[in-house]
């Protein structure tokens, strides 16, 4: 038992829940309203557009990448999913086709930044202008409506106030920590994003690895459009746009994962993940308006940016410690 | 005859060239619109803002980072001017000093945020960005505060000199333009810039201080960024939250295409100039000729990615250059000590 409570009081992600937690009482007794069923289903629904988004990014920062363009892949590869679904394709495979165009995406974020040499950053903002403009002349402006009934319950289908795109994110976020934590790509992952040099000295491949996790950020984009589109019966070209990449990138940083790669898990960013929506929707139901909202996002990457410096400073603390011990 | 050779083996040349032909095929295309005083003055118009947010953007970039909130720290600062002079009854002269000295205390805050927490530019500018938006929404909100009645305000945005043809706008950013670019290139300050931005170590180690200059520079594109949403809301009249958002990263392409390079270092204002040109006829012609606003965005996206990939495979070429040189200085070296 003793020895329980050492584990849990040393872990970061324990903290974090701790924090959530309280965020979540302080929002209860200004609103009484938040934690009734309604709401949380509006919590978790929130938490599962940007939580699949999130799991992609947060893997991707992980092997040391960035993708600004995710937000917009996402929505552009899912106006052509409905499209394709409005045309008569049967649904599954609309779906798997628009997960295949989000990875081509990524395989073009991959290209660029490996085979010309632009820097992540700036180029997958050109992209994601490119993507959001080729969206918004594809729809005319105007949001795609669906009516297959069929493909509806793959996103809204309901078990007591839990939806199953929420269930989703914790499957996605079970898969991938189990994957980042215990193969060896996971851990080749690992070693890329914390030192990218070391890595290739021991016969890593950085390029393939940052090329598929790309691909894995772009096709995961694509899945959250999807399932959007599919619980909201239409898709919208200006859905999922930048705010939502930042909003996942914010909630990955939350949760401990590096800026610079290297460091973090899934455990923390899913805290995070709940931590920055439970935030958002409280702020939303004391009744503040949209405006102090666009405000808080800012506020919040800036916080997000400053516990990942923390983390660092003490990461490096810890290993001056040990080697000062040694 | 030497210079006029060496000229047209410039990269000037090649922007030159780019622009005449940017203006003959859009002018073809648009069955001569694009030619129009009406749409000279709207190219004229738009150049205003890019110019003076481009100026900030070609200065930090030479120094090797960049600012993506310039737009929205303009948005915001056209807000406060017109908070104070139509709300609280200042004086607009007044109301814009102390709009463009907030900016820059939003630009001091990106410097903190950067040189003492560390974040990376990229999303130190973009969280400053969000924020300023939403605080523009509360003040402003979407509807916008309009403007009526301000002297200083309308002799910015309305008088015009030599007949009604060149407004003071674009004197105001002619000047800057001319005075920026002294600066760069014939003072000891734009060498620091260079040196900062080529080698940051190597100008430490030089006795310089780039912590400094950094801060000077954000503070310097904030400052102008604020210029920027000033004068558009003395044209426009009205103060909006998303009135320059659109210029995110504009300035970032316009020195991109002008050849200023990514990391840092190299390029300069003529170039600067040249490629904000470019970028203000392209967008433009792109309208002009009947496409919507959405097609410009793709295209912007198109030109920006051209520009960096031109630019890093240019890096690359360079950096083999230096080891091909380097390579061959060492090798007559040795050839000496042999002999």
């Amino acid at each position: 038992m003793n020895k329980l409570i050492k584990r849990l009081t040393g872990s970061r992600n324990f903290y974090l829940f701790l924090f959530t937690v309280l965020i979540i009482v302080i929002f209860q007794i200004a609103q009484p309203r938040y934690l009734s069923a309604d709401n949380i289903r509006n919590i978790l629904y929130s938490v599962s557009v940007t939580g699949i988004l999130m799991v992609g990014i947060a893997n991707l920062l992980i092997s040391g990448n960035m993708d600004l363009s995710a937000g917009a892949v996402g929505c552009f590869c899912t106006i052509l999913g409905c499209k394709l679904i409005n045309l008569g394709v049967p649904w599954v495979l609309a779906v798997l086709m628009t997960i295949g165009m989000g990875i081509c995406c990524g395989l073009l974020n991959a290209f660029m930044t490996y085979k010309l040499g632009i820097i992540p950053f700036i180029g997958t903002l050109g992209i994601a202008s490119v993507w959001s403009g080729l969206g918004a002349v594809i729809t005319k402006q105007a949001s795609v409506t669906l009516t297959n009934e069929a493909f509806f319950k793959f996103g809204s289908t309901k078990f007591g106030i839990i939806p199953i795109a929420f269930l989703y994110v914790v499957f996605l976020c079970i898969l991938y920590g189990l994957i980042m934590k215990y193969t060896k790509f996971g851990r080749q992952v690992y070693m890329c994003g914390g030192n990218r040099v070391a890595a290739r000295l021991a016969g890593i491949k950085g390029e393939r690895i940052g090329t598929i996790m790309m691909c894995n950020c772009s096709g995961l984009a694509a899945l959250a459009g999807i399932v959007m589109a599919s619980r909201m019966h239409l898709i919208h070209y200006q859905n999922l746009q930048d705010t939502s990449t930042m909003g996942a990138i914010t909630a990955a940083l939350l949760g401990g994962v590096a800026f610079g790669g290297g460091a973090g898990g899934m455990l923390g960013a899913f805290i995070g993940l709940m931590l920055l929506n439970c935030f958002k929707n409280g702020i939303d139901i004391i009744g503040c308006n949209e405006y102090v909202q666009i405000l808080f996002n800012g506020v919040l990457l800036a916080a997000a940016m400053a516990v990942d410096f923390f983390n660092n400073l003490s990461r490096q603390k810890a290993l001056k410690a040990k080697n000062a011990a040694k | 005859m030497k210079t006029k050779g060496s000229f047209f083996s410039t990269k000037y040349f090649t922007l030159l060239i780019i622009i005449v032909a940017l203006l003959v095929i859009f002018t073809v295309w648009s069955k001569g619109q694009m030619i129009m005083p009406i749409n000279i003055r709207n190219i004229l118009n738009n150049l205003v803002l890019l110019g003076l947010i481009g100026i900030g953007a070609c200065y930090l970039m030479l120094y090797g980072e960049l600012d993506i909130s310039a737009g929205a720290i303009g948005s915001f600062a056209g807000c406060i001017c017109a908070l104070l002079a139509m709300r609280m009854g200042i004086p607009s002269a007044i109301a814009a000093i102390i709009a463009i000295l907030v900016g820059c205390v939003a630009g001091l805050c990106n410097a903190l945020m950067i040189n003492i927490l560390k974040f990376p530019p990229f999303i130190a500018t973009m969280s400053m960005s969000y924020i300023l938006q939403g605080a523009g929404y509360m003040i402003a909100t979407s509807q916008g505060i309009s403007i009526k009645k301000l002297a200083f305000l309308n002799f910015i945005g309305d008088t015009k000199f030599f007949n009604g043809l060149v407004p003071v706008m674009i004197i105001i950013t002619v000047l800057f333009l001319v005075v920026y670019g002294i600066i760069l290139s014939r003072t000891q300050f734009g060498r620091t810039i260079y040196l900062c931005g080529g080698n940051r170590r190597a100008a430490r180690l030089c006795g310089l201080n780039p912590k400094k200059l950094s801060y000077m520079l954000y503070i310097n594109s904030a400052f102008l960024a604020s210029v920027a949403g000033i004068i558009y809301i003395s044209r426009v009249k009205t103060a909006l939250p998303t009135a320059l958002t659109s210029f995110q990263f504009t300035g970032v392409t316009a020195a991109i295409l002008g050849g200023v390079a990514f990391g840092g270092g190299s390029g300069n204002m003529v170039g600067c100039t040249l490629g904000m040109l470019i970028l203000a006829i392209f967008n433009n012609g792109v309208s002009t000729v009947g496409f919507n606003a959405n097609y410009t965005k793709v295209f912007n996206g198109v030109l920006l990615i051209i520009g960096l990939a031109l630019d890093a495979i240019a890096a690359r070429r360079n950096a083999k250059k230096v080891v091909a040189t380097s390579l061959a200085s060492a090798k007559t070296g040795k050839k000496e000590e042999t002999a």
